[in-house]
């Protein structure tokens, strides 16, 4: 397992520098440097002033070549330093990390929810193939599958506006926006989080549910399947215990993209449901040509998804021996 | 029903038929015989002869979309008190108490693929104990010792530490020999093996062999090996019924079979086993005529008039002939040995 672990992270680590390469390659590439723009925008604003520009003009090396340019930005961010946003005249961290905990915790929430409807579904449509409730899950998988997320939150948002009077924007009530973190403002969150995690899931869940269910039928015909049933176990036992057990194995292999997945997908349901979350900060980002928040975005999604990569290695290791012992 | 106290099982009329969406394939059409209490018997026939189905169809795991729809399995169940209670099998619930309680416990099954028979994400240990805790009254850890110890039985070297091995880790003739293990660890009164050699190679087919025949005298249980082999039947088995299209053609004590075979197709058969000591080195194999039909296409009268030599036109493929004795001990289903034809 150490032996096995070792590799990956022998894999992991050079490929982050890689994409932290990329990413500074992001910033870099609108045509001329970052000062530009900045002055440009200071002496718009009639804010200008020489000393600052020098001082930054040093902070971010912008006459020295490109490699040191790179070094003093990615030794910044591994001190959590990520530069100034352009747009907001604000360093970078302090308006990613609110934001930053909101996206993971609602992604981590969706994820949950996904497998704790789409494991079960995807079973049931398995073992009892070609019945009634597969056919009715067939169908409402493709409905969930073929429905875009933001046309899902829009409707919602609408049928809860017109019939119930209430708006399910946001991930918070309006008295706890810009309130400090609290008890109250955690259990407000959770209140308002099931709106955006049932839209996000959805998708997923149809998704998964067509993915166990072709998993399982193939695990089901499979000889251990016989010899475990030729032993007298009853068979949902016997079911839930060998070919479950495999059948899951992509699930879990496939997790740690589900993260970035759900950044990329969720942009629009945030942008339109107006969630806290990174989706929409990057989407302005792009927009205002705010270079060091895009690049220092994609550099930690990209971080996340080798995490999250990272961490369903671990968990399909111990799931099964092939993987941890190589064979 | 009968009150013959050796019986252990009597199969009567069995039909286990497959209803696909192309027609009704009768996998196993109307198969009877009698297994006595320690003996040992062989299946023998091509692929598709039903012979894998039928023993499916004595513990109850056929597959969907095929049924058993006619026919009695009459076990002689041992009860507590000593004595026995008949119990049919084939009237049972497939996935009911009763009959999960015989399966695995009272009558075990071998399969054909050593490789892919064992869940690859558990141990071998994990399966084994799993199928002693089923059937016998026992703690994991006595479950435990009684896996090393039938592990050991069956000629595992290190029994202790091999039953932590995943079967990924084991040769195909250790797997099956833990998949034997398996099946002798609850103490069953009857083994099935569905072709259990022939994924192996040929020494290690001969030591599993050997193995089967010297675990069936110690441990007592009867024994049903099915295989499309006559030779790794003839060497294990005391008798062997001959199955072709999902009947009986022949059936007969080894010696008999072997010696005096009655049924064309069976004739056939033992022509096409390669002989060491052949008059004539250079004379070719007989293969069977023609190759077996299409399941949906049965032909009419005697299942095997296609490709028989000795087909009488008229008769054969009118008539179908059933399962007569022509001795004691030796029934054969054909035309040429009734008396209909003899006149």
């Amino acid at each position: 397992m150490i032996q096995f672990l070792a590799k990956r992270l022998a894999i992991y680590v050079p490929m982050l520098a890689l994409m932290s390469i990329v990413s500074f390659g992001i910033i870099e590439a609108p045509p001329g440097d970052y000062l530009d723009d900045y002055v440009a925008l200071l002496k718009a604003s009639g804010e200008y002033d020489e000393g600052d520009a020098q001082r930054l003009e040093r902070r971010y090396g912008l006459d020295s070549p490109f490699y040191v340019r790179y070094w003093k930005w990615v030794s910044g961010v591994v001190r959590w330093d990520l530069g100034d946003s352009l747009e907001f005249r604000r360093p970078v961290n302090e308006l990613v990390n609110d934001r930053l905990a909101m996206t993971v915790v609602l992604g981590v929430f969706t994820v949950v929810f996904t497998w704790t409807m789409a494991i079960p579904i995807g079973i049931i449509s398995a073992v009892k193939q070609y019945s009634f409730i597969d056919y009715a899950f067939t169908f409402l998988s493709y409905l969930g599958v073929g429905t875009p997320n933001f046309l899902l939150a829009l409707v919602l948002m609408w049928t809860a506006f017109s019939v119930f009077g209430v708006s399910i924007t946001g991930l918070f009530s309006d008295e706890y926006i810009d309130a400090p973190w609290s008890l109250g403002k955690i259990w407000d969150m959770f209140t308002h989080m099931w709106v955006p995690m049932l839209i996000l899931g959805t998708d997923g869940t149809a998704r998964l549910t067509r993915i166990l269910r072709a998993n399982l039928l193939d695990e089901l015909g499979k000889p251990y399947v016989e010899t475990a049933r030729s032993k007298g176990l009853s068979e949902w036992r016997l079911i839930l215990k060998y070919p479950v057990r495999i059948a899951l194995n992509p699930f879990v292999s496939t997790a740690g993209w589900t993260l970035p997945t759900l950044f990329s997908g969720s942009l629009i349901v945030a942008q339109v449901m107006s969630l806290p979350t990174v989706g929409p900060l990057l989407l302005k980002a792009l927009q205002s040509q705010d270079m060091y928040m895009a690049g220092s975005i994609v550099l930690i999604l990209t971080a996340l998804t080798l995490v999250g990569t990272l961490l369903s290695d671990i968990v399909l290791g111990f799931m099964d021996p092939r993987i941890r012992m190589g064979a | 029903m009968t009150n013959d106290s050796d019986t252990l099982i009597r199969v009567e009329d069995v039909r286990t038929h497959f209803f696909l969406d192309e027609g009704v394939v009768k996998a196993v059409d109307g198969v009877s015989f009698d297994l006595a209490r320690g003996a040992t018997l062989g299946v023998v026939g091509e692929s598709g002869c039903g012979k894998s189905v039928l023993a499916r169809t004595i513990i109850r795991i056929v597959p969907r979309p095929g049924r058993t729809i006619d026919g009695a399995i009459w076990y002689h169940r041992p009860s507590e008190g000593g004595g026995e209670r008949p119990i049919d099998l084939a009237s049972l619930e497939a996935d009911g108490a009763e009959i999960r309680d015989i399966r695995g416990g009272e009558i075990t099954m071998i399969f054909q693929e050593p490789m892919v028979s064992f869940s690859p994400v558990h141990t071998i240990g994990d399966q084994i104990v799993e199928a002693v805790t089923l059937h016998r009254n026992a703690t994991r850890e006595e479950a435990r010792a009684i896996a090393v110890d039938t592990l050991r039985r069956v000629g595992i070297p290190n029994a202790e530490s091999r039953i932590d091995e995943y079967p990924f880790r084991l040769s195909g003739g250790m797997r099956q020999r833990a998949m034997i293990a398996m099946a002798l660890s609850s103490n069953p009164t009857l083994l099935m093996a569905d072709e259990p050699t022939t994924a192996l190679d040929v020494t290690t087919q001969a030591q599993i062999l050997e193995l089967m025949a010297d675990l069936q005298e110690e441990f007592g249980m009867a024994m049903m090996l099915i295989s499309h082999n006559l030779g790794v039947v003839a060497q294990t088995t005391e008798r062997i019924i001959v199955m072709y299209l999902g009947k009986v053609v022949e059936s007969a004590d080894v010696r008999t079979l072997f010696r005096d075979p009655k049924h064309p197709y069976t004739q056939e058969l033992l022509k096409s086993v390669p002989k060491l000591r052949r008059r004539r080195q250079t004379e070719r194999l007989a293969a069977i005529y023609g190759s077996v039909p299409s399941p949906y296409e049965r032909p009419a009268g005697c299942p095997f008039h296609p490709r028989c030599p000795q087909f009488m036109a008229g008769e054969c493929d009118v008539i179908e002939p059933t399962l007569k004795a022509v001795s004691e001990g030796h029934s054969v289903s054909c035309l040429l040995y009734s008396e209909e034809t003899d006149s």
